[in-house]
């Protein structure tokens, strides 16, 4: 059950990485605002897929 | 005297045998992996610190836009083809490494020699890794980083920056290689995802519109405009082909992927290097090329990455060196095992990290990356010359094969007499570094099969 919520939220965090610039280049986001979200998203994917390759 | 070296050479091959013993045997059938795997690890493999630099280094060698593209795509395609009907096809029949192929072929004596010269190259590489990893951290503590024609360390800072995160990418190494690699595996695609993040959050610096409008006319006149920075040569299509095709020489005609490809179903599976060579290699290199347009023209891979996107970008750059790095390392220190007999696994790998920390000091390897990169597969191609040569030729010739193993012989010398001819003649040639490798490889080919039909005649003559 918990790799499967750590596949989930790594996979929604590493979206999350590549629709952060986007909004930002579309305007929809502020540049601070990206760079915060994309940082704490990447650190998602850190927790998350890491969690998940050691229960393999 | 005379009989020292040979007995010396002849105990350290026989250290060589032991270490790689474990891939000694042909891969069996049950071992064999799927197409997913091989895609995956191409992916997985061909997004490096180094990407970062390469990519950039296509802008400031004032590369047009069309020329990049065509460039890369043709290039790229090359190398995934050069894998297919070069390295696979030779991998899937033999089930060998290129060790233990080369044994057979070359004798040990010479496999010794060139295991010591990958290890040495293998310690430039991991340095400019080091070096790309530095611009990130030296970015927190404004350490200037060197200028593209700087040879020797800079400054202080940058030195102490350089030597230490190679002092820390050494330890990390130590700690225990197999833990790390599958944390980098965590990292390889989250790196990936920061290249694409950074060029499209570059796009509004650049002052494309968010309908994509200008684009191409941002990309044109901004990124890939055709005008070399200061001192630096101007590249066509042609520098661009030669350098996608021959940046993975050393594994594709070098024959170094024999070990990737033995697990092969069939050597068709060589077209899943376009993986490597489409989303990976192409994709980076074009947002690397943005991201660097953005910050004047800098060569500084870790302001590059900060100011595309944030703080995250700058543990990208470190972590894209470190990953990169680690293997490398590891590789290293077993190549070197071989001659400091009785070294534990731990001493070797400070060894070669002290002497990779090194020479990470000195910006060259790293300003003349796409230089390096050139030498680096042209010092290894004359080998996976002559293996090809035996592999394919020989047979349709008639010409014996396996002269090492079949003679016991420590070193087969007319491969070594190609090996050190071609570079030598390559030397010479009046061409770009960049495409000396072509002719070199045929020469190489054609000189082999040349010197062992002359000595073959002579010895059944003796």
């Amino acid at each position: 059950m918990l790799k499967t919520v750590c596949a989930a939220v790594a996979a929604v965090s590493l979206l999350t990485c590549l629709a952060a610039p986007a909004a930002y280049f579309q305007g929809w986001l502020a540049e601070a605002a990206f760079e915060n979200l994309f940082a704490a998203a990447s650190l998602g994917w850190f927790v998350t897929a890491t969690a998940y390759a050691s229960r393999k | 005297m005379g009989e020292i070296m040979p007995v010396k050479i002849a105990e350290v091959a026989s250290r060589m045998d032991k270490l790689y013993e474990f891939d000694r045997e042909p891969v069996t059938e049950d071992k064999l992996q799927s197409g997913r795997r091989f895609a995956g690890l191409f992916a997985g493999e061909h997004v490096a610190a180094t990407e970062f630099v390469i990519g950039a280094f296509f802008v400031l060698h004032g590369v047009t836009a069309r020329d990049l593209i065509l460039g890369l795509l043709v290039g790229n395609l090359l190398a995934v083809l050069s894998w297919t009907f070069i390295c696979a096809p030779i991998a899937v029949q033999t089930r060998l490494t290129l060790y233990w192929y080369l044994q057979k072929i070359a004798g040990p004596g010479l496999t010794f020699l060139y295991n010591i010269a990958n290890a040495f190259l293998y310690c430039i590489l991991a340095g400019a890794m080091v070096s790309v990893a530095s611009t990130a951290v030296g970015l927190g503590f404004g350490i200037e980083t060197p200028a593209l024609t700087d040879v020797y360390p800079s400054s202080i800072g940058w030195v102490v920056t350089t030597f230490s995160i190679g002092v820390a990418f050494t330890i990390l190494a130590i700690l225990g290689f197999e833990k790390l690699s599958r944390f980098a595996g965590v990292c390889s695609p989250w790196i990936f995802v920061v290249f694409i993040a950074g060029a499209v959050a570059t796009l509004p610096k650049l002052g494309v519109h968010p309908n994509l409008d200008n684009f191409w006319e941002v990309m044109t006149t901004k990124v890939w405009n055709g005008v070399p920075t200061e001192g630096q040569e101007r590249f066509g299509l042609w520098h661009i082909a030669f350098f996608a095709w021959f940046a993975n020489l050393a594994m594709h005609v070098g024959l170094s992927d024999m070990a990737l490809f033995r697990y092969a179903r069939s050597w068709k599976y060589g077209l899943y290097s376009a993986f490597g060579m489409y989303p990976g290699h192409m994709l980076a290199w074009l947002c690397s090329g943005i991201m660097v347009a953005a910050i004047g023209r800098e060569m500084n891979p870790g302001l590059m990455a900060y100011t595309a996107v944030g703080v995250a970008g700058v543990f990208g750059v470190l972590l894209a060196g470190w990953t990169t790095a680690n293997p490398t390392l590891y590789r290293v220190g077993l190549a070197l095992q071989v001659i400091t007999p009785g070294w534990p696994r731990w001493k070797i790998t400070l060894a070669a990290g002290m002497v990779t920390a090194v020479l990470a000091c000195f910006p060259v390897f790293f300003m003349k990356l796409l230089d390096y990169v050139a030498i680096y597969g042209l010092v290894l191609m004359p080998i996976g010359a002559v293996v090809f040569a035996e592999h394919w030729i020989f047979p349709r010739l008639g010409l014996p094969r396996y002269r090492a193993e079949e003679g016991k012989l420590l070193l087969n010398w007319q491969a070594l007499a190609v090996w050190v001819g071609t570079l030598a003649v390559c030397r010479f040639l009046p061409l770009h570094l960049f495409y000396l490798w072509l002719p070199g490889w045929f020469l190489a080919v054609a000189a082999y099969t040349l010197l062992v039909k002359l000595t073959a005649k002579e010895a059944r003559y003796a």
